[in-house]
């Protein structure tokens, strides 16, 4: 982390009493606080998204006080998708992560806004059996990733097998530790599979590169793609280790706290900083460059964003993310 | 595992045909199935404390004391006894300060390694319980004499294996379980990259550490004394200088240390608690010794290492790993030297 994240202290300050005091709550009601288990969860979900399309929250059980949050904006009913929504979700393009224990449930899928394609990213939060928050995500793909976005890749909904499958606490620590591994460029500060693919806003960023993907890789929205060279695919450690994320300034907000240990899904939110004050970043490890240039245009530039991990045998495998661009220094709506 | 033991295996499932598959077909299947704690069994606490009366009933030579089932199979160093014999004869005093335990209620088992007195004289007891309505169905027991009562390494355990884990580091009991069996594959495999070692990883085995080993600073590694042959003595000759630092647990097993290990059978990994990451897996080594010679790599010093003194011999052995984070950290063994080819005491 290089910036100075004072600014964003009290923000996170504010959060962070918010969810204890929440707590509190929850634990002076005790055993008699209704809770949800798994299949509860998983059927608010797929209520959620069905409430989108009608454009009715109070399909959903909300707190008298529920607040919600859509792409870093408070919103209330019919406002953002709870009035744009015109279809969805694509029943082979929605993921479900529920936490019986943090009382969250969270997921990912491909809906219509506007007759458009949407990928909506969402997490509800309830406390004593009450929808008491609403974090939506709203990112619209380019037409050149929408063969990513059409169905969820296989691994993802599969179960895993018992001896494979992570504690709820080592998924969230290995979820937390990937922002840590792009935070820092250390690529081993995470325990990324072999076998890691990341996709963002249904681009595959990884793998990178090789010779293979030359002029069709898009390692970094906006970059130009890279011509031949001696490297061949990048995983997610190396990828990391390269420094080609150095543009990123800070990830602040992260809050990841939804881990299925039946699926190995785990679900964070965060909001990426970039002040952009730097262009140029050296890059290590790679024959044929020693640094890459980051141009967006839009000078610096916030990115709230929301990681989906498939987590297995301690290791990170897949990860789905999507984010939009915000202007920097954006508020995160919770404040 | 060496080309010869592929061959006979090879040879062996040639044999077994149809047999083999369906074999196949019941570990995965118990692999994936999750198992759930037993109804009406025992929880943490009283596992652990029949444990700590199970050692006290030795102790007393009172079998007794403890809820052993009418048809309890008790093992003591691969042979089969009845209650009143072995250890229960001849435990002397009761656990010193080196105490390792681990419980699991979903398995009912519990175990551990300590030292305590036999015949007068302290010794290594290693031990497994295994619990069915609330009574003790199986016992197995491995006695190890220390071969050096002042050795520090087992004046106290190390502090480590009884400290918890906190939540994010625990891993699942399904982890624990897969990864204290890795140990094994790797073991068996000379592949160190098999098992999760943490760069921490520190094993004992009968109380010598035997890694990280090497480096010019380290206690030299002996291997066991063979079943009949007289003890050597004094303390093992010091190593010669060699560009070789310490080896940790994964480049140990990598460069072929351990070629002279024919096969692990018998492993049995069962009892994992989560609370403190220790699991307990009992197994038995073979070792043929039909080879002399191993290829040893990456070390610049020495290419091959030479057994030709070493006479064919099995070990049962007992592993207590400590994991968290998904690594192994700490390794407590002990073991047995016994004739090659011994049976287990269960058959």
């Amino acid at each position: 982390m290089k910036k100075n994240s004072k600014a964003w202290m009290p923000g996170l300050a504010a959060l962070l009493a918010g969810a204890a005091a929440a707590g509190l709550v929850a634990t002076a009601q005790g055993q008699a606080a209704a809770t949800l288990d798994r299949a509860q969860l998983l059927k608010l979900g797929d209520d959620y998204l069905a409430a989108l399309v009608a454009h009715d929250p109070g399909k959903l059980p909300l707190a008298a006080d529920v607040r919600m949050v859509e792409n870093a904006r408070r919103i209330h009913a019919g406002e953002g998708l709870w009035k744009s929504t015109t279809g969805g979700p694509n029943p082979d393009f929605r993921i479900l992560v529920p936490d019986p224990v943090s009382q969250e449930i969270g997921g990912m899928a491909m809906m219509q806004s506007d007759g458009k394609p949407a990928q909506v990213g969402f997490r509800l939060k309830l406390v004593n059996g009450k929808v008491s928050q609403i974090e939506q995500m709203l990112a619209v793909p380019r037409d050149t990733s929408m063969p990513n976005l059409t169905k969820v890749r296989p691994g993802i909904p599969l179960e895993v097998p018992y001896e494979y499958a992570d504690s709820r606490g080592r998924m969230l620590h290995i979820a937390k530790s990937y922002y840590d591994a792009l935070d820092n460029n250390n690529g081993h500060l995470a325990p990324f599979a072999p076998d890691c693919e990341r996709h963002e806003n249904g681009m595959r960023t990884a793998p990178s590169g090789g010779p293979s993907l030359s002029g069709a890789a898009i390692t970094v929205p906006g970059q130009p793609a890279r011509p031949a060279s001696l490297m061949g695919l990048q995983d997610c450690t190396t990828q990391m280790d390269s420094g080609t994320f150095l543009y990123i300034t800070s990830i602040d907000d992260r809050r990841v706290e939804l881990a299925d240990p039946v699926t190995g899904l785990a679900l964070g939110f965060s909001h990426f900083h970039h002040e952009m004050k730097q262009k140029d970043f050296p890059i290590v490890n790679d024959p044929g460059r020693t640094s890459t240039t980051i141009n967006f245009g839009n000078g610096p530039f916030d990115l709230p964003a929301m990681h989906i991990f498939k987590i297995w045998g301690g290791q990170i495998h897949e990860i789905e993310a999507m984010g939009f661009m915000a202007p920097f220094d954006s508020p995160t709506g919770w404040e | 595992m060496n080309r010869t033991t592929l061959k006979v295996m090879l040879g062996a499932a040639a044999l077994l045909g149809v047999a083999l598959t369906p074999m196949l077909a019941t570990r995965t299947e118990a692999a994936q199935a999750a198992p759930a704690a037993m109804p009406g069994g025992l929880d943490r606490a009283a596992l652990l404390q029949l444990a700590d009366n199970y050692l006290a009933a030795l102790v007393a030579h009172d079998p007794g004391r403890v809820p052993l089932a009418a048809d309890i199979r008790i093992v003591e160093n691969v042979k089969r006894i009845k209650p009143g014999e072995g250890m229960w004869k001849t435990a002397s005093s009761g656990p010193t300060d080196f105490r390792i335990f681990a419980a699991d209620p979903v398995s009912q088992g519990v175990g551990g390694i300590v030292v305590m007195g036999n015949e007068g004289k302290p010794v290594q007891f290693g031990f497994r319980l295994k619990v069915a309505n609330g009574r003790i169905i199986e016992a197995e027991h491995m006695v190890v004499a220390l071969r050096d009562p002042g050795i520090a390494t087992l004046q106290k355990a190390r502090p480590q294996f009884a400290i918890e884990i906190p939540y994010e580091y625990a891993d699942s009991r399904g982890r624990m379980l897969h990864m204290a069996k890795s140990y094994y594959d790797a073991l068996d495999n000379n592949n160190g990259h098999l098992a999760p070692f943490a760069p921490d990883c520190e094993r004992h085995e009968n109380g010598m550490r035997t890694a990280p080993n090497g480096g010019p600073s380290l206690t030299p590694f002996r291997l066991p004394t063979p079943a009949g042959a007289a003890p050597a003595a004094g303390p093992p000759a010091p190593p010669p200088a060699t560009l070789m630092g310490l080896q940790d647990c994964t480049a140990q097993m990598d460069s072929g240390a351990f070629q002279y290990i024919n096969t692990i059978d018998d492993r049995r990994v069962e009892i994992a608690d989560t609370v403190t990451g220790v699991t307990i897996g009992f197994s038995h080594f073979h070792h043929p010794m039909t080879q002399k010679k191993f290829r040893i790599l990456n070390n610049p010093n020495r290419d091959e290492s030479d057994m030709s003194n070493q006479k064919p011999f099995d070990m049962p052995a007992m592993h207590m790993c400590k994991i968290w984070g998904g690594q192994i950290h700490e390794i407590e063994a002990i073991g047995i030297s016994v004739p090659l080819d011994s049976p287990t005491g269960w058959e």
